[in-house]
């Protein structure tokens, strides 16, 4: 990660500090609720391999370089990590628009064969999708590459790749929040305990991360950025990037 | 013998079967529930993937898009997301958090459609160019790092004066005080921490 980053996230926070400092008295009610994206339909609480957790792009090692992450299966104890892999009959994909028409240009394609320890991925991409939207094939042509889950493959100067268990790297007071807004609260679990009713119309200080020690499935793309321009791209492109899973 | 050996084959039939169920249990061990089980693969060839979940900014579908609308987000696309999913943020904005009209025009139209939008040359052009979640709207990067604290920006911005809007801001409601992750993320690829 590329070090100007960290001076200006203190600053967000300090903004953020002014905002409470600064802030009036006005209590509005809060009916909704907030994870990242964990959880937030029954069908993919039910089937967490489906549920993406988070999508990150970021400066890679340097700025020619661009790495993304998707996040899924969270949250995943120590002990239910045990085991846990991918699941080998979803298709999981970062998608890029770099036309700025909301349709994707470049797809990235992980998928998962075997089980446990002997897990491999294999991507395909970045590539012009065989088709677009909501219905999707595996792109024509070979992979980009292959090989186990949980190692890094490829090459620091190309495309590098790691996919497997890591620490979920979103943090939140989702329990506080749930008290504050309890009717988006997960349908099973501990947090599914909370409500009906708002026990609570503020958050608490200090706030406790519900995602301290968990863990969650991570897909992890390093690349030169040129990978996802436009051929015409200028000198100041636009991207696009979101994630789906398919089954 | 003879007559044995039919009732030896069921025995072993049986034991294969109840192996088999145990094993198909215990894939599912780390789940809960009986739908949750990972799903033996298929062939891939000529197969056509339906979408079942998206994502792109963080907290616009759980925050923001009621919660009867979530799979219709899940299942949707960014090119219909102004049409689609526009009342619900500003919705959310007014209705939720109180504030005015203008100002919720303005969140909504920098976080649909829902893509991460990310400018990947500005970091080129100026190495101190601002690199966190929607920093583009103001000429930074955008995109989002693993450091940003997505609650708080957006907390901040829907219910504080984060993006410099005073009125009627909702104290309590604009930091959620988890202030960054549990574990140090890497300095190197692959930057998300270890497990623990």
């Amino acid at each position: 990660m590329s070090p100007q980053r960290f001076p200006l996230r203190r600053a967000a926070i300090s903004i953020a500090a002014l905002v409470m400092a600064g802030a009036g008295s006005l209590g509005i009610a809060l009916r909704s609720s907030l994870a990242s994206d964990h959880q937030d339909t029954p069908e993919v609480e039910l089937h967490p391999r489906l549920d993406i957790n988070d999508v990150y792009a970021f400066p890679g090692s340097n700025a020619d370089r661009i790495a993304l992450v998707l996040t899924t299966s969270s949250p995943l104890t120590p002990a239910a990590s045990v085991g846990a892999v991918f699941d080998p009959d979803i298709l999981y994909q970062i998608k890029v628009d770099n036309t700025g028409d909301g349709v994707e240009d470049l797809v990235l394609q992980f998928t998962f064969d075997g089980a446990g320890d002997a897990q491999q991925v294999t991507m395909h991409g970045p590539v012009a999708p065989g088709q677009a939207g909501r219905l999707n094939t595996i792109v024509a042509g070979g992979p980009t590459m292959s090989g186990p889950t949980n190692t890094v493959l490829g090459s620091a100067s190309a495309v590098q790749l790691f996919a497997g268990l890591r620490d979920d790297p979103f943090y939140i007071d989702l329990e506080q929040f749930f008290r504050i807004i309890p009717d988006r609260a997960p349908v099973q679990g501990p947090l599914s305990k909370i409500g009906p009713k708002p026990e609570a119309s503020a958050f608490r200080n200090p706030g406790v991360d519900f995602l301290r020690g968990i863990n969650a499935l991570g897909v992890v793309v390093e690349l030169p950025e040129s990978m996802l321009l436009a051929p015409n791209a200028g000198a100041d492109p636009k991207l696009g990037i979101w994630a789906t899973t398919s089954r | 013998m003879l007559p044995f050996i039919p009732r030896r084959t069921a025995t072993l039939a049986a034991t294969l079967i109840l192996t088999a169920l145990s094993l198909g249990c215990s894939r599912t061990a780390d789940q809960q529930g009986l739908i949750t089980g990972t799903r033996p693969a298929v062939s891939r060839s000529g197969r056509v993937f339906t979408q079942r979940e998206r994502l792109g900014n963080p907290l616009v579908s759980e925050v923001m898009i009621r919660k009867a609308h979530h799979h219709a987000d899940n299942t949707g696309i960014p090119s219909t997301d102004v049409a689609e999913f526009t009342d619900d943020l500003t919705g959310f904005i007014t209705g939720v958090a109180g504030r005015d009209a203008g100002y919720a025009s303005t969140i909504a139209g920098a976080l649909l459609p829902d893509v991460l939008v990310t400018y990947p040359r500005r970091d080129n052009a100026n190495p101190a160019t601002p690199v966190f979640w929607l920093s583009w709207v103001f000429g930074g990067y955008g995109g989002r790092s693993l450091t940003d604290d997505v609650v708080d920006i957006g907390l901040g911005a829907l219910f504080g004066s984060l993006l410099g809007n005073t009125n009627n801001v909702t104290p309590g409601l604009t930091t959620d005080n988890v202030n960054g992750n549990d574990v140090a993320f890497g300095a190197a690829f692959p930057y998300v921490a270890a497990a623990h």
